[in-house]
């Protein structure tokens, strides 16, 4: 598809520019044909052995080709970590919390990011007010417990600051559970960053070839708009009338064709006299010389159509080319009676070459022509 | 010659990778062995619960022995471990009780594996990310001939793993990439190895017309046969396969065979077929495009060997190395890293159907060349007959004591496995057949 694709488009737009009054039916067929069968098949495909590196890297190149980029995705990030570093200016965001961020996004958020702390200060038991390393203490402290529990309660006290110890636990616990949290949606925020930038600068070097591409295109619809509306606006008769007045001379090479001044009979049924004269007289090289000289002159009267239909039309650009057509055909009745010297030559390119001159400007903006549309002419 | 495979779960109706490929390989060294099974009576993976009855059973002919699961595996508990092992920084102790937490613990086959240490001449351990498999080859080592059916997983990074990778006697491997990596983190080039992989029960015909009445699949069509998991790469595949729709506007469905576990788009072009029978899952096969496999990770993909035996090309993750390498030596297969290159690769085969069709032809080679079965068999009867010639050359290296197993220095899991060389084995790099 890719294939068909290129080589369809490819061809006409090389027409345009280099193929301009040939007709490609004129190739040779057996050059075609391989490059047709070459395009169709990927390189890789074609020899014996099936290269599948090959294959891909084709692949690969085709939609290098049809984006209108040929970054690599190493190529694509880097650009994106340039963007990256725009965005997060310093002068706007804290260096420090950038480069936590970044140490975050590339490591694994572990424990040693927030201490853990879960262990109580202090464990609070019934028997915690009247420890002591002094044995010989804390018999005396257990002995004398009861007459102290005459005075207060001590397990209300316990049982208090048992709770607190708990709770600490507990608060230190959770805080530490939150603090990895933060860290680990920290590095998740930081690689979303980072994957929506690279996205976005590979869209926006998308964006850029299709832009590219959308010009193109509407460069070649604004050739064909103002093809088509030059055609539309040549008159038909105009042609006829010029195309008559130079098969008009066509008598002139023969005797036995009216005067002149007669009507001159359009198309080829106008052209058949003088196709069977010089099929007596001449050769097949002369006549072969003769259609070429017909073709541009042709082509100059086509492009006088379009300057008459866009009021530039001058009577002297018409006389002169009516000389000119006068003395190529003089040349043309010479060629049929007695063969082409090499200094006529000459004279009868430079008239087809000014012809061609001016014909340059509207044909170059012209859209390419079908092949064989140049042909029929003659 | 006597022969003990060791596999996690075991039966006809278990079709998970590993499982098969030990099934397959106890059918076919039946030919040339006595071959036991010692298994567990767990059907379900995730779980390890106890469903198939204990003791001697047959399935296929072949004497399967099974054991009770000592304790099924906690859901959450597996998860903390995990996530520790893998994540952070941890000890030895921290990895063995992680091996106990995945399963599936069954103290009794273990028993019976110690006892019977000198009744076997050689136990095939299948899959060394699981306690049996473990501890198995610690209890006898001079007879393990270990499975691996390792991918590029966490689990591979433990610090135990490695002891295990270098006692062993043999190793049978199922792809290059496999060994490399294997070899990336235990060094054991002195341990025996070789690259086997596994063959496929093939029906004797297949035919695509009939998959085409049958299941009305009147358009070409490419194929996924499997789980349809994420593990599997799936949300990506559908993502792929319809932005491939939009773009080309081609008439082509994706066909998908197993069982679902993501939720599968309701698109016109996307067709489930469920669960099928063998017979039909080669006849879908046949008449396919392509078969697709989107899976990052696998040790040997299965399908795709079968695929390649009916001749059809294979369209793999450009991620999975060991996918990428098989498509490389076989030259029978393309891959894919994005959503441009799936419809590249699409795009290429559907315009080329002669460059296909030759893929499809180097892939049938492929198979025959080093997957039929008269060759793995071969390549397990030389592996066990110069193992017989030959001492051994390595021991197991004990477990650290109390206090060095309770050290808090072994580094997270996944680190390791990130820092090994990555990427496919190409032909020109291979050490021993493909």
């Amino acid at each position: 598809m890719e294939q068909n694709q290129q080589s369809g488009g490819q061809g006409r737009g090389r027409r345009g520019h280099f193929n301009r009054g040939r007709r490609p039916d004129r190739r040779p067929q057996g050059s075609q044909e391989p490059r047709a069968s070459q395009s169709n098949e990927p390189q890789a495909a074609r020899s014996e052995h099936v290269d599948v590196e090959q294959i891909m890297r084709d692949i690969r190149a085709r939609i290098a080709h049809r984006h209108g980029i040929d970054l690599s995705t190493q190529q694509v990030s880097e650009l994106a970590a340039r963007r990256l570093e725009a965005i997060l200016d310093p002068r706007n965001v804290n260096p420090s919390l950038l480069e936590q961020l970044r140490k975050a996004a590339g490591t694994r958020p572990s424990r040693e990011l927030a201490p853990e702390s879960s262990e109580p200060a202090f464990t609070f038991e019934d028997s915690t007010l009247y420890d002591t390393h002094r044995g010989l203490l804390r018999t005396i402290r257990k002995l004398l417990n009861p007459l102290l529990r005459l005075f207060f309660n001590p397990n209300t006290i316990v049982h208090a600051l048992n709770t607190q110890a708990r709770l600490n636990a507990e608060h230190a616990s959770r805080e530490n559970e939150r603090a990895q949290q933060q860290a680990e949606w920290n590095a998740l925020h930081f690689e979303l960053l980072k994957r929506v930038v690279t996205e976005s600068a590979r869209l926006s070097i998308e964006l850029q070839a299709l832009t590219l591409k959308v010009e193109s295109l509407a460069t070649r619809v604004d050739f064909a708009d103002r093809r088509v509306r030059s055609l539309e606006a040549a008159p038909a008769p105009q042609r006829h009338n010029q195309r008559a007045s130079q098969d008009s001379y066509v008598p002139v090479a023969t005797p036995q064709a009216p005067p002149a001044a007669a009507p001159p009979e359009p198309g080829v049924g106008a052209l058949a006299p003088a196709v069977g004269s010089s099929e007596g007289a001449g050769t097949e090289g002369q006549r072969r010389r003769r259609r070429r000289r017909r073709g541009r002159r042709s082509g100059g009267a086509s492009v006088e159509g379009n300057s008459a239909a866009s009021g530039q039309f001058s009577p002297q650009g018409a006389e002169q080319d009516d000389a000119d057509d006068q003395s190529d055909e003089s040349a043309d009745s010479g060629d049929e009676q007695t063969p082409v010297t090499e200094t006529e030559a000459p004279q009868y390119s430079a008239s087809s070459a000014r012809d061609e001159v001016v014909n340059d400007a509207p044909a170059a903006a012209l859209p390419p022509e079908e092949p064989g549309s140049s042909g029929s002419a003659s | 010659m006597k022969l003990a495979i060791v596999v996690q779960r075991y039966g006809v109706e278990i079709n998970g990778g590993a499982e098969l490929h030990a099934r397959y390989v106890a059918e076919h060294l039946a030919h040339h062995a006595e071959v036991r099974v010692l298994t567990t009576c767990a059907s379900d993976y995730i779980t390890w619960r106890n469903e198939l009855p204990a003791g001697e059973d047959r399935v296929n002919g072949i004497v399967v022995e099974r054991f009770s699961v000592s304790r099924e595996r906690e859901a959450f508990d597996f998860s903390r471990r995990s996530k520790q092992v893998f994540q952070h920084v941890h000890s030895i102790q921290d990895e063995l009780l992680w091996l106990d937490s995945e399963g599936p613990l069954s103290r009794g086959l273990l028993e019976r594996l110690s006892a019977g240490r000198d009744e076997f001449d050689f136990v095939l351990l299948f899959s060394v990310r699981y306690h049996h498999a473990y501890h198995g080859a610690r209890l006898v080592p001079s007879r393990a001939v270990l499975i691996p059916t390792a991918e590029r997983e966490p689990s591979l990074g433990l610090s135990v793993m490695p002891a295990v990778f270098r006692g062993v006697r043999a190793i049978m491997y199922n792809s290059e990439e496999e060994r490399a990596l294997i070899r990336g983190i235990a060094n054991n080039d002195e341990v025996p190895g070789v690259v086997v992989g596994v063959g496929s029960e093939l029906p004797p015909e297949w035919s695509a017309e009939r998959a085409r009445q049958r299941f009305t699949l009147h358009t070409p069509y490419v194929v996924y046969v499997g789980r349809i998991d994420a593990n599997k790469g799936f949300p990506e595949l559908f993502n792929h396969f319809e932005r491939f729709l939009t773009q080309t506007g081609r008439d082509l469905t994706l066909v998908l065979i197993g069982t679902p576990v993501v939720e599968i788009p309701a698109h016109p072009r996307i067709r489930h077929l469920g669960f099928v029978s063998d017979q039909d899952k080669f006849d879908v096969i046949a008449g396919s495009e392509a078969l697709v496999m989107p899976s990052y990770f696998e040790s040997l993909s299965m399908v795709a060997l079968e695929a390649w035996a009916l001749g059809r090309p294979v369209v793999a993750n450009g991620k999975c190395d060991v996918l990428v390498g098989q498509c490389l030596r076989s030259g029978a297969g393309l891959y894919y890293q994005n959503a441009a290159e799936f419809a590249g690769v699409l795009d290429t085969l559907l315009d080329n159907p002669v460059m296909a069709a030759e893929l499809g032809r180097r892939g049938q080679q492929y198979y025959e060349r080093h997957y039929s079965w008269p060759v793995i068999e071969r390549a397990y009867l030389d592996m066990f007959s110069r193992l017989g010639s030959e001492p051994q050359r390595s021991t197991m290296e004990a477990i650290p004591g109390w206090f060095a197993r309770r050290r808090l220095d072994k580094p997270p899991a996944a680190d390791v496995v990130a820092a090994l060389p990555a990427g496919p084995v190409r032909p020109e790099r291979m050490f021993g057949r493909p």
